[in-house]
């Protein structure tokens, strides 16, 4: 069975598809590809974070610095900064401890073992400041969740399911989402996930509903999430897919990183979602 | 003189026409091909009593005035014997010339534009003009062996191409959606195929082009850096012909037939490429290899036809097509693409004579380019497209009280629909359908005065005034056109113009190459229209006895309202596409220099460029002045072609550019996601378009072998394309190096190269 795993976050509206292709067209007609020295000027690190807010998470986050491109691959982690998150008077510290979320696989390196209550309407602010002197700040609030109408399932001619998650989008200021449809496993690990990005330029107001590759089987447990982004969120994402396809593809239009945070590059922004849990049945 | 090739008069009749004062006299005629009775442009027709001449026109007319009677006249032309006529006239006369090549001569390799003598190009009002034919573009090698006349307009000085093997054009300075690009007055939104690799211009149904630099006559307007005018041959109507050719990726055919014999004519034109039955053999003899991926089914062609009609003396009627498409097809288990792109567009023009000194021209046309793309991802089908349809009506006057003033006027309207950013997305629950829905009018009223104030002065002045209707916003543009010819000498000219151009629509492209999804958009109440300001100074010289040709020629040019678009603009389906522009302001200049050897054995061109060019937007770039990606410092052009035998020629091309200017990630970081993504590398962006590739240079090589078949005449062409195989740079990566566990552990600044050395023959045919 075709599965489509760990499928990078894209925007579908936003499809660059005609891009792919013209870039399958160069690849056919390549002639060689040859490696250069790049005199470029010497490039100055940044301070690089992200942070997540997740009510009823812990609070984790990961921060990094930007490399010179020609550097080692290994990421440059910040050891000994300060990192503070601030709301309603209360701050809350998080100290240089890495912690490994086991579900997603992602590393952080700086936690505070306090379960997150969110709060809506209320300003988060993120302080950090690093051995260097180098300082951070940003801030977001918590948005409400849009919740998901149904989450359906359709078979395809050899039996493999595809998860359809149906939602309407409300007739407000522009929404942004990112859809995920994966299987439930008794480890809680997050696998053959599926997972787009959009916005609601092209359906606002209207029901709009998605599916995912045919990635399951009969029998699966599928759990399909709607988060419901914050636009500075989806404009980190997007803009950071774009300057990816950037690198690589000559009919791609140059793209600027769009951080939230003030003295460095990255994301602090709230997460939350509406979740729907769907059992396949046997073949009829 | 006019080595190897012999001119025989064929006939010669004259038509009476109303006498008038008899001061003068007034001969005027027309020159035609006897082979294919298309007039002959740039005939030198001379008169030998009172030393002056002229030049027939693009249609092939000439008009002379004499005090004599009874008078001599001298026809020259490039592929034809001179010749000299005789000529007592009783009173005004017009006379019709039919020329045809004798046996031995060689007109299949007569580069055409070389035709335009010297003198002619010195002493012409308009500058900064480039004429090429298809005979000319037939002599020079081609990639794939596919003849694309653009390609040829990108080795000429201030013509600039937008890659290795692009298709597309930039001229001094201006953008890709800056040219506007007529075929029979309807414009082509997008002349290029597979991604711009070709041009739309099928080599056997053009004749030739016309592209304007600087000093553009008042009768053009609505881009702002140049003009080219697509001639298209018409059909023969004395006799049937099949002509065409079979090339490595294409073949061509092309049809011309007599409707009413001398009078009336049709001309088919087509050309298929064949990629996809090789591809699609591929993926059917691959159907069990489990390893095989299928590769995608591409094919493009395009059909043009012509009728003509000569309905009497005095009119003409001329009806003309083209219906060009590209698709693309790719069929998987869980994903399938169609992609159809394509331009049409049809032209009606009546042309009258009411007068030797009035003539009228009036066209009606419709034009359109589209896109459509019908994806297939699971359960959900996904649609985008885009078009752009027009409805244009162009009346054209010329009128010439005599010889030294010529009056033009005129007026077009051309009412644009758009459809922009159409987008759906449909499942078995919902149906999602967007897109906008836009409009325009644009208006156009000329009148221009060309002036030969004494032998040596010639004034052009001209005024355009453009209006464009759009909801709720109407925006009115003043043109003024202006050029000054002095004649130093007989053989040299000084030149200068200044025109104003005004720019109404744009186009949505996020890319320096041309690709099908580029959309166009119009002025709206947001979304203000362009304009540029440009003077030129030129000297022209014709040298060694009228076979050199020498221009050099400077120009500064300012763009106002220059458009682009937000860093990450989101340019697909996107209903409020007018939020992505930004406007800013452009400038450039340069200076072009140009040498031509214009006859014997051996002919060509050395063409050099020397040009900057800038544009500034303050949300771009910091605010900072940048380059587009298409700025070139140097540019030089090397074309030679020599007639080795009768049967043999052979040419070269060699052409340098300096590297385009390109952005170039200069940090990176890693994003990992909060939902179960692998971590990727981010690039990190410092500027746009700071970071100047290397240099490109590459050596093109031609043979022309004519066959002798029993019927018609064939040929094979053969073609090298980057015969030293250089490795030109198409741009830059970062290339991602990984370990055994398939972890990446390096970053490698890589370039890319398309073509390298890529040999070709096409056999061609006419009978």
């Amino acid at each position: 069975m075709t599965k489509i795993k760990n499928n990078t976050a894209t925007s579908v509206l936003a499809c660059t598809f005609i891009n792919k292709i013209a870039i399958i067209f160069i690849l056919l007609i390549t002639a060689c590809n040859q490696n250069i020295d790049l005199k470029l000027p010497t490039y100055e690190p940044k301070l690089v974070l992200e942070f997540y807010l997740e009510d009823k998470m812990p609070i984790r986050c990961l921060l990094q610095e930007s490399v010179s491109y020609t550097a080692s691959a290994t990421p440059r982690l910040i050891e000994n900064a300060l990192v503070i998150l601030s709301y309603e008077g209360t701050q809350d510290t998080l100290l240089n401890i890495p912690f490994f979320d086991e579900n997603t696989e992602k590393l952080y390196n700086y936690t505070n073992p306090k379960i997150f209550q969110a709060q809506a309407d209320v300003l988060y602010e993120v302080y950090v400041k690093d051995t260097e002197g180098r300082e951070m700040r940003g801030q977001t609030r918590f948005i409400t969740p849009v919740p998901i109408d149904s989450l359906v399932y359709r078979a395809n001619a050899i039996d493999s399911i595809s998860a359809g998650l149906i939602f309407t989008d409300p007739l407000s200021e522009a929404n942004f989402y990112r859809l995920i449809a994966y299987e439930e496993r008794a480890d809680f690990k997050i696998e053959n996930s599926s997972d787009i990005q959009l916005r609601d330029i092209a359906f606002e107001g209207q029901q709009f509903s998605f599916f995912t590759g045919p990635n399951f089987a009969r029998q699966d447990t599928i759990i399909g999430r709607l988060y419901h982004l914050t636009k500075e969120h989806y404009d980190f994402v997007e803009s950071a897919q774009n300057a990816r396809v950037a690198n690589g593809n000559p009919f791609a239009q140059p793209a600027d990183i769009r951080s939230n945070v003030s003295g460095g590059l990255g994301i602090f922004t709230s997460i939350n979602f509406d979740e729907k849990r769907i059992i396949i049945p046997e073949a009829p | 003189m006019r080595f190897y090739l012999f001119l025989r008069l064929i006939c010669i009749f004259l038509i009476c026409l109303e006498a008038e004062a008899q001061e003068t006299y007034i001969l005027q005629g027309k020159v035609f091909d006897q082979s294919n009775q298309e007039g002959l442009v740039g005939v030198n027709v001379f008169l030998s009593e009172t030393q002056s001449g002229t030049n027939t026109d693009i249609k092939g007319e000439f008009r002379l005035t004499t005090t004599k009677q009874k008078f001599t006249i001298q026809i020259s032309y490039l592929g034809y014997r001179d010749t000299t006529l005789v000529i007592d006239l009783l009173k005004n006369s017009k006379i019709a010339l039919f020329l045809v090549p004798e046996s031995k001569v060689l007109t299949e390799i007569v580069v055409e534009s070389l035709r335009d003598s010297p003198d002619s190009k010195v002493n012409q009002m308009q500058m900064s003009t480039d004429r090429i034919t298809m005979e000319e573009a037939k002599m020079l090698p081609a990639i794939f062996g596919e003849v694309d006349i653009i390609k040829i307009l990108q080795l000429k000085p201030g013509v600039k191409s937008g890659g290795e093997g692009n298709a597309g054009f930039f001229v001094r300075g201006g953008s890709s959606d800056q040219n506007l690009i007529l075929v029979e007055h309807a414009p082509v939104y997008n002349p290029s195929h597979l991604f711009g690799l070709f041009s739309v211009f099928n080599s056997d149904a053009v004749k030739d082009v016309t592209l304007y630099k600087a000093g553009f006559p008042a009768q053009y307007g609505g881009r702002l850096s140049s003009v080219l005018d697509v001639n298209m041959r018409q059909g023969d109507s004395q006799k049937w012909g099949v002509e065409g050719g079979l090339g490595l990726i294409s073949s061509r055919l092309t049809l011309n037939a007599p409707i009413q014999k001398g009078k009336s004519s049709l001309l088919i034109s087509g050309r298929r490429t064949y990629i996809d039955l090789f591809t699609n053999l591929a993926n059917k003899l691959n159907e069990n290899n489990e390893k095989f991926d299928p590769i995608p089914a591409y094919y493009f062609y395009d059909v043009n036809a012509s009728l003509n009609f000569q309905l009497g003396k005095k009119d003409e009627l001329k009806l003309t097509g083209y219906l060009g498409n590209d698709f693309f097809k790719f069929e998987g288990d869980n994903f399938g693409a169609n992609l159809l792109w394509g331009n049409r567009s049809a032209t009606l023009e009546w042309t009258h004579r009411f007068s030797r000194k009035l003539k009228m021209q009036q066209s009606y046309f419709t034009a359109g380019y589209l896109y459509r793309i019908n994806n297939r991802f699971g359960e959900n089908s996904i649609t985008l497209g885009s078009n752009i349809w027009d409805q244009g009506l162009v009346s054209d006057w010329t009128f010439s009280p005599d010889e030294n003033h010529l009056l033009k006027w005129g007026a077009s309207g051309i009412y644009h629909r758009f459809s922009v950013g159409e987008f759906g997305i449909s499942t078995d629950f919902t149906d999602i359908q967007a897109g906008q829905k836009l409009e325009g009018l644009e208006l156009g009223l000329y009148a221009s005065h060309e002036w030969q104030i004494d032998e040596n002065i010639e004034l052009l002045t001209g005024l355009r005034s453009s209006f464009f209707i759009s909801k709720n916003k109407t925006y009115t543009g003043i043109e003024p056109r202006l050029a000054l010819k002095y004649a130093l000498s007989p053989s040299t000219t000084l030149k200068a113009s200044y025109a104003r151009m005004y720019q109404y629509l744009h186009l949505v492209s996020s890319s320096a190459s041309s690709l099908p999804t580029d959309v166009w958009y119009p002025s709206t109440e947001g979304v203000k229209p362009q304009y540029s300001d440009q003077i030129a100074l030129g000297l022209h010289k014709s040298l060694a006895e009228d076979q050199y040709f020498f221009s050099l020629e400077g120009y500064y040019k300012w763009i106002s309202n220059a458009i682009d678009f937000k860093d990450g603009a989101q340019l697909f389906a996107n209903p409020r596409l007018e939020d992505e522009f930004v406007f800013g302001r452009g400038w450039a200049y340069g200076a072009e220099v140009y040498v031509e050897k214009k006859t014997g054995r051996t002919r060509g061109w050395v063409g050099y460029t020397l040009a900057w060019t800038w544009r500034q937007f303050d949300e771009i770039n910091g605010g900072k002045a940048l380059h587009p990606r298409y700025d070139r410092r140097h540019d030089i052009s090397f074309v030679v072609i020599h007639q080795l035998s009768e049967r043999v020629s052979i040419s070269a091309t060699w052409v340098y550019g300096t590297g385009n200017f390109t952005s170039i990630a200069g940090g990176r970081f890693g994003f990992q996601d909060f939902l179960p993504n692998d971590p990727v590398a981010i690039p990190e962006f410092l500027g746009r378009n700071d970071y100047q590739m290397p240099a490109s240079h590459r050596l093109d090589l031609g043979l022309v072998w004519k066959l002798k078949p029993k019927h018609g005449t064939a040929d094979l062409t053969f073609s090298i394309y980057n015969a030293y195989s250089r490795r030109n740079p198409y741009f830059i990566y970062y290339k991602e190096g990984r370990n055994e566990e398939d972890q990446v552990v390096s970053f490698t600044p890589t370039l890319v190269s398309l073509f390298p050395i890529l040999p070709s023959v096409t056999y061609n045919f006419k009978f």
